[in-house]
């Protein structure tokens, strides 16, 4: 090894790899570059297709999630008219109806702090709700 | 009358220019210019029998992303670091390393004289098998400089780097490849 490391090194770098250039088809290069770079090239009604296409894609595909959503947020409970007979009823008959449903949990206990406070038609879609 | 300049011997400048308005013979022009160097740094740097298709893939990665070429750094400089990314991925694919037994190798011997050559051919031998003990960033800096005589702002800009910092790496490239000889 010289003294002067970098000379050295310097002299030898240039034939490294020399061989195996001198194999090289250089013509057969050049022509493989340029024909997959030709292939890449699209006309552009066919770019303008493929934009359209995915623009279409993610249309649909939003379309999609918004109605999910929308759904998904829509109110599970249908409101039910009252039948007309308990139309005439007085807050006290219908808190009376109310507990003699016999449920687990007294009705009247879950609505009572507020009932008082409901009109006569919204006590009568109350009970249609628990009734169906 | 002789031709103009730009049609004679256009430069690299004119052909990516004109590659970019879709002549491809340009394009063809500038892989026969470079090819040769971009091949002798990659067989440096280990590759041997796919040489032609990673030359090839080098290049074409190159004018794919012809629209990021900054004239910093030289096109050939520029295409060598874009080899070396493209022989990083061929080898991650290949899962096999292609180094040829030192019996292989060949040296161009300038000086006629079997003794000198046979030492000079393993001395080769040993300094491409340091090479491939290098970091990679340091064996690209040692061949973009001492194989390809590039400058070392070229190499810089080729590698995104500081020239500073490319002195560095060269300075460690050979005290390392000097270490690992002795």
């Amino acid at each position: 090894m010289s003294d002067e490391p970098r000379e050295a090194f310097e002299q030898l770098a240039p034939q490294l790899g020399a061989a195996a250039v001198a194999r090289l088809d250089i013509e057969a290069t050049a022509a493989g570059v340029v024909q997959r770079l030709r292939a890449d090239v699209r006309p552009w009604w066919r770019n303008g297709l493929i934009r359209l296409a995915a623009v279409m894609v993610v249309v649909l595909g939003a379309g999609v999630l918004v109605r999910s959503a929308v759904v998904e947020r829509r109110p599970t409970v249908a409101v039910v008219s009252a039948p007309p007979e308990l139309q005439n009823l007085a807050v006290s008959q219908l808190e009376e109806m109310l507990d003699s449903l016999e449920l687990e949990r007294p009705v009247a206990d879950l609505v009572r702090p507020g009932l008082n406070d409901l009109t006569t038609s919204e006590l009568e879609q109350l009970l249609a709700t628990m009734e169906g | 009358m002789p031709e103009p300049r730009e049609a004679a011997h256009p430069t690299d400048a004119e052909l990516i220019a004109r590659w970019r308005q879709g002549n491809e013979s340009a394009a063809a022009e500038l892989v026969r210019r470079h090819a040769p160097a971009v091949a002798r740094f990659l067989a440096a740097q280990g590759a041997r029998d796919d040489l032609d298709d990673l030359v090839q893939e080098t290049f074409y990665r190159a004018f794919r992303r012809i629209a990021t070429f900054r004239a910093a750094a030289s096109f050939g400089t520029w295409v060598m670091a874009i080899g070396s990314n493209a022989l990083k991925d061929w080898r991650r694919r290949m899962r096999r390393r292609h180094v040829l037994p030192l019996d292989d190798r060949e040296v161009a011997d300038r000086r006629n004289d079997p003794h000198d050559a046979a030492v000079a051919r393993d001395l080769l031998g040993r300094l491409e098998q340091a090479l491939s003990k290098l970091p990679r960033l340091q064996r690209e800096v040692f061949l973009l400089r001492a194989q390809q005589g590039a400058a070392f702002d070229d190499i810089a800009a080729a590698l995104d780097t500081t020239p500073g910092a490319a002195r560095v790496h060269y300075h460690h490239a050979v005290k390392r490849l000097k270490a690992i000889l002795e």
